[in-house]
């Protein structure tokens, strides 16, 4: 249990900027996500804290122990590979030992620990099978337990759940979670998968092209994006994003991009003719049939039945957006309809892409 | 379509029954020849004897060979197994300037060494070195021949070992001594099992290097050893040739079944876990 603190790294491959100027503190027990397409630079600050790649610039610290070009062996910390990387020639308790083994531990010591921590992820009736015999599940699970058992100060997961099918990942998901709040070690999570993250993490960190565009806790990523990308990448669908400009019409301002014009309420604080983006999620976007022809009118495009839910696909003249709404009769592709917003959860983004602070109505 | 198929079917047969018989008779005569009392260059099972046995058992140099042959492809074997592993695991895993140089030339002198043609520089070395009429000598001599070929093999079969397993065997602690013992070498045993078989194989069959090199008949391996069984003007005592021939066959079998047991055989790293 220790905390992790990232100073100004910086780390080049080649011509290619992997990291540029990362500097983040992960606190003691956190659960902590690094999020981000791939090639955004999320692996490498996993392999960084790992010791697998070293830092060109820049500091790493892990307690109060300066780790940034120590070997990884010596830097306490336990990592589960994408791949679980087992070793194909040993049997179960051989590869949840080795850490022990090669450390020299005890016989006597490794057996105990080996078995609790076997009991403690249902690993027994196992012990004695190779990993090629083992399901993805149980070799995930042996995976941590290789983790578990040398009781690291972080917990490196790299994305440990991608070669899971669905189901499985749910399961997963819980467990390692569980695990992770048992133990109350630091675990550093990469996935590109923004569901995981949101679900997992105490906070999570959005990469972009080797830099942090955001840290934050998943509920604040999600109700207060930093910037387009985040908006763009975080939520089961991406958020509808109109650049378009502001408009005084009497004393009313208004939104406009085109054909779609939406009114805007109440002061926000931003001048007439402002360039900008507005951000909408799906879950706030809704429509009726158009009685009175009102102002902003759309076509439906197309509509994707997804059990209990809906997403409907609406185009304003050029603007498309995206709306998803509980089941209902599902609309007529082609029928024209009136929009409705739940204008709380507008957004609004400036001409750089990035949030405009307290523009929220 | 299919009546041709049919038709042509007893031809490709017969052909195929020619060719089987063809490469057969050989071994037939070989396991049939040792145990004739009247052996002739034809296959034929009568008179059984262990007379040809008898008489290679009463010669010792030819009993002398076996333990020579044994040296000397043994040794190469083990000296090329084990700089033939570290050196192309090196080249697999690092990255420096001048690699594929490297690589390259060694594919060049991988078929120059133990040519014919390297054979007077090769005794030359040896003489200046005072390696001639030494077992070392001749190990020498066979490994260096056979390390450029092995250290491919291994280097490509080392390239399809995924990392993820040294780099977790790295974070879970390991020394880089550890590493390579505990992971890398036993992912790695199937194709170093086949560069053992085919060292051995190799050398035990080479004639020229031994020949040239050792003097004494208290040194020579088998494969020069079996001139001891041709008459003083040069003919082939048939027999007992066939019978040293048959025991010169057995340890390669014996090595070949006993590493393919212990370790499989495997032209490909890729393991999947």
């Amino acid at each position: 249990m220790a905390k992790l603190v990232f100073k100004d790294i910086h780390k080049q491959f080649g011509n290619h900027t992997a990291l540029e100027g990362i500097s983040v503190e992960i606190a003691e027990g956190e659960f902590f996500t690094l999020l981000g397409p791939s090639g955004c630079g999320k692996t490498t600050m996993l392999r960084l804290i790992a010791g697998l790649e070293t830092a060109d610039k820049g500091e790493i610290w892990i307690g109060d122990r300066d780790v940034t070009y120590l070997p990884p062996g010596q830097r306490k910390v336990a990592m589960v590979f994408q791949n679980y990387a087992l070793y194909p020639h040993m049997t179960v308790a051989e590869n949840i030992s080795y850490p022990l083994v090669i450390k020299k531990t005890p016989g006597g010591r490794i057996q105990e620990k080996v078995k609790s921590v076997a009991e403690r992820l249902s690993l027994k009736g196992l012990l004695q099978r190779m990993p090629s015999q083992l399901s993805g599940g149980q070799q995930q699970r042996v995976a941590v337990a290789r983790a578990m058992v040398q009781d690291p100060l972080v917990y490196l997961f790299d994305e440990p759940l991608s070669n899971l099918d669905a189901k499985l990942r749910q399961e997963a998901r819980r467990f390692l979670k569980r695990i992770q709040k048992e133990t109350g070690i630091t675990a550093v999570y990469v996935t590109h998968d923004q569901t995981e993250a949101m679900a997992m993490s105490d906070r999570v960190a959005v990469l972009k092209d080797g830099r942090l565009i955001q840290v934050a806790s998943p509920e604040t990523i999600y109700t207060e994006p930093a910037d387009v990308f985040v908006a763009g990448f975080v939520g089961s669908l991406p958020m509808n994003l109109i650049e378009g400009k502001l408009e005084k019409e009497g004393r009313d301002l208004r939104f406009s991009a085109g054909e779609f014009s939406v009114g805007i309420d109440e002061n926000i604080g931003l001048a007439n003719g402002a360039k900008l983006t507005l951000g909408i999620r799906p879950e706030q976007v809704f429509f009726e049939p158009d009685s009175d022809g009102g102002r902003t009118r759309a076509v439906i495009d197309d509509v994707e039945q997804l059990g209990s839910e809906m997403t409907v696909s609406l185009s304003i003249g050029e603007v498309i957006l995206l709306s998803r709404i509980p089941k209902s009769r599902p609309p007529k592709t082609g029928e024209r309809v009136k929009l409705r917003f739940d204008k709380s959860g507008f957004h609004f983004f400036d001409e750089c892409g990035n949030r405009i602070a307290g523009a929220k109505i | 379509m299919m009546r041709t198929r049919y038709g042509t079917r007893p031809f490709i047969l017969a052909a195929l029954v020619l060719i089987g018989v063809f490469f057969l008779l050989p071994l037939l005569w070989l396991v049939s020849t040792p145990f004739s009392a009247e052996p002739t260059l034809a296959v034929k099972f009568s008179q059984p004897s262990l007379g040809n046995f008898l008489k290679i058992a009463a010669n010792r140099t030819a009993l002398i060979a076996f333990k020579n042959s044994l040296i000397l492809s043994g040794g190469a074997m083990i000296l090329v197994v084990v700089l033939g592993s570290l050196a192309a695991y090196s080249l697999s895993r690092a990255n420096f300037s001048g690699k594929q140089a490297i690589l390259s030339v060694l594919l060049l002198f991988s078929s120059v060494v133990t040519g014919v043609a390297a054979m007077v520089p090769i005794y030359t070395l040896n003489s200046r070195l005072h390696l001639i009429d030494t077992h070392i000598g001749v190990i020498l001599i066979f490994a260096a021949g056979f390390l450029p070929t092995a250290i491919f093999i291994l280097k490509d079969f080392m390239d399809r070992i995924p990392r993820a397993y040294e780099e977790a065997a790295l974070v879970d602690g390991s020394s880089p001594v550890q590493l390579f013992r505990y992971v890398a070498f036993p992912l790695a045993r199937q194709g170093l099992a086949v560069i053992a078989v085919l060292t051995f194989v190799n050398t035990w069959s080479n004639f020229l290097v031994p020949f040239v090199l050792i003097r004494s008949n208290e040194k020579i391996p088998i494969a020069v050893a079996i001139y001891q069984f041709f008459s003083e003007v040069g003919i082939p005592r048939i027999g007992v040739i066939s019978a040293y021939s048959l025991l010169y066959t057995l340890p390669v079998l014996v090595i070949y079944f006993w590493i393919s047991r212990r370790y499989g055989f495997g032209f490909f790293g890729g393991i999947k876990g």
